[in-house]
């Protein structure tokens, strides 16, 4: 079948059988190579996009699924202004060690602050019932470091939250 | 082989073509690429004509009617999570289920279907008498989750059925007095179940388990029993025990499984029944 996909803002189109793994489009037939494979079951982490804006695990997604959707992947997270927030963050907290759950940890957390943004009021409930640390934990709930790295990323995320907020309060 | 994809946008032109065709059904689809890829589909149907339903409107509703909460089958985890109507021991129980990623795609009506014993939102909604839906171009049929789910992997969907709605009656959650769900994983986040039960009490303490048979445990007539009088472990473990019958795989034990469901279960009917006693 012929798929139409928007993949970090290029319209693409593409011959596919319906089962072929969202993974396997963005790997092998776009060279978006920033997404690896991991356990392939849904419960690594390692291939998340978003579709949509929602985060998924590319490796359980067929490709008719995302029929007529939008994906983002770490290529277009990468030329944000939130990124270059998290990349500081997650190099100054050694939040990367051997990389592979990187650029997955990378979309939870993106995915994770986004949520924040557009949702002001949650973001003050976790504030004022002290549940920020726990809610950015349970954000990267689905991603597995192997050098178990949690810790650190979890640091950084918290030093993302202070730089964020920081710039808000000096902007007002 | 190419096989034809379906996008129906409404419910009527979903049982229009399941009535003209056999099908392969995919809502979220994230049991059904695992068992894909591990070769081992167990409806094996992947290979037909693929339905794509997640997108369907009508299946995507959470709203009170009636005595019920109605959730659409296609509606996501992250959906049921955010929305009002939904009793907390059910959020509970899908907060268990997957990471974030998981919880955006996987849809309730799929934990159903997919109908693995070791299903999350399961027992809960069987603790909560929930009715299913089902619908066909021929008409709807309703149905409980004890004669829908008949074993594991299977459910009573005749060709050219789907499962529309679940349906959560509301009388117990108005005076609830109890509930909890509580499950075994090898870790916290990210888990599948060794072992879950769910237990709510209003008058009578209702208590059911999932991954220790074949598909969930819930035995109306103990729990008459359970709600008269204080019972102790042993007697516990002679009225569940004879209706388990778990399996070893790679996640557990059958013994490990069918003990821990006994202690949690008796841990939590405790629980549940210091909170009636007074009352009753």
């Amino acid at each position: 079948m012929l798929v139409e996909i928007e993949v970090d803002g290029i319209l693409q189109r593409i011959e596919t059988e319906p089962t072929k793994r969202l993974l396997d489009i963005l790997r092998d037939d776009l060279k978006i190579t920033s997404i690896k494979e991991g356990c392939g079951e849904g419960e690594c982490g390692a291939c998340s996009v978003l579709i949509d804006g929602k985060l998924a695990t590319s490796c359980i997604v067929s490709a008719s699924a995302v029929n007529n959707k939008k994906i983002t992947t770490l290529e277009a997270v990468k030329k944000t202004e939130l990124f270059s927030i998290i990349e500081d963050s997650f190099a100054r907290f050694f939040a990367s060690q051997c990389g592979f759950c990187t650029p997955g940890m990378i979309m939870a957390t993106y995915h994770a602050f986004k949520k924040l943004m557009e949702d002001e009021k949650y973001k003050e409930n976790l504030i004022r019932e002290g549940k920020v640390k726990d809610y950015f934990a349970k954000s990267i709930e689905g991603n597995l470091c192997r050098c178990t790295g949690y810790n650190q990323i979890i640091d950084a995320m918290m030093d993302i939250f202070a730089k964020i907020n920081k710039r808000n309060n000096n902007g007002k | 082989m190419e096989s034809e994809v379906y996008y129906p946008q409404t419910l009527s032109e979903l049982l229009d073509i399941i009535s003209q065709n056999k099908v392969t059904i995919y809502a979220g689809g994230t049991d059904l690429m695992v068992e894909k890829r591990k070769g081992k589909s167990v409806p094996a149907d992947i290979n037909l004509p693929i339905v794509h339903i997640k997108d369907i409107e009508q299946l995507n509703t959470i709203e009170i009617k009636d005595e019920f909460i109605e959730i659409g089958a296609c509606c996501s985890y992250t959906n049921l999570l955010s929305s009002q109507y939904i009793p907390d021991i059910l959020k509970d129980a899908i907060k268990t289920i997957g990471g974030p990623a998981l919880r955006n795609f996987g849809t309730i009506g799929g934990n159903i279907c997919n109908a693995s014993p070791a299903a999350d939102c399961v027992p809960v909604l069987a603790v909560l008498d929930a009715i299913l839906t089902i619908e066909s171009k021929n008409g709807k049929r309703e149905t409980n989750l004890y004669d829908f789910i008949l074993g594991r992997k299977k459910v009573d969907l005749k060709e050219g059925e789907v499962l529309t709605k679940i349906k959560i009656p509301y009388k117990y959650l108005e005076n609830i007095k109890y509930y909890k769900f509580e499950k075994i994983g090898l870790r916290n986040a990210m888990t599948l179940s060794k072992v879950s039960v769910a237990v709510i009490a209003e008058k009578k303490i209702q208590i059911a388990f999932g991954a220790v048979a074949p598909k969930f445990v819930r035995i109306i007539e103990n729990e008459q029993i359970l709600s008269r009088k204080k019972i102790k472990f042993d007697q516990f473990v002679k009225l569940y025990k004879p209706y388990f019958s778990a399996i070893d795989d790679q996640r557990s034990t059958k013994e490990y499984r069918e003990d821990t469901a006994c202690m949690i279960g008796y841990k939590l009917y405790i629980e549940a029944f210091e909170k009636i006693k007074y009352k009753s």
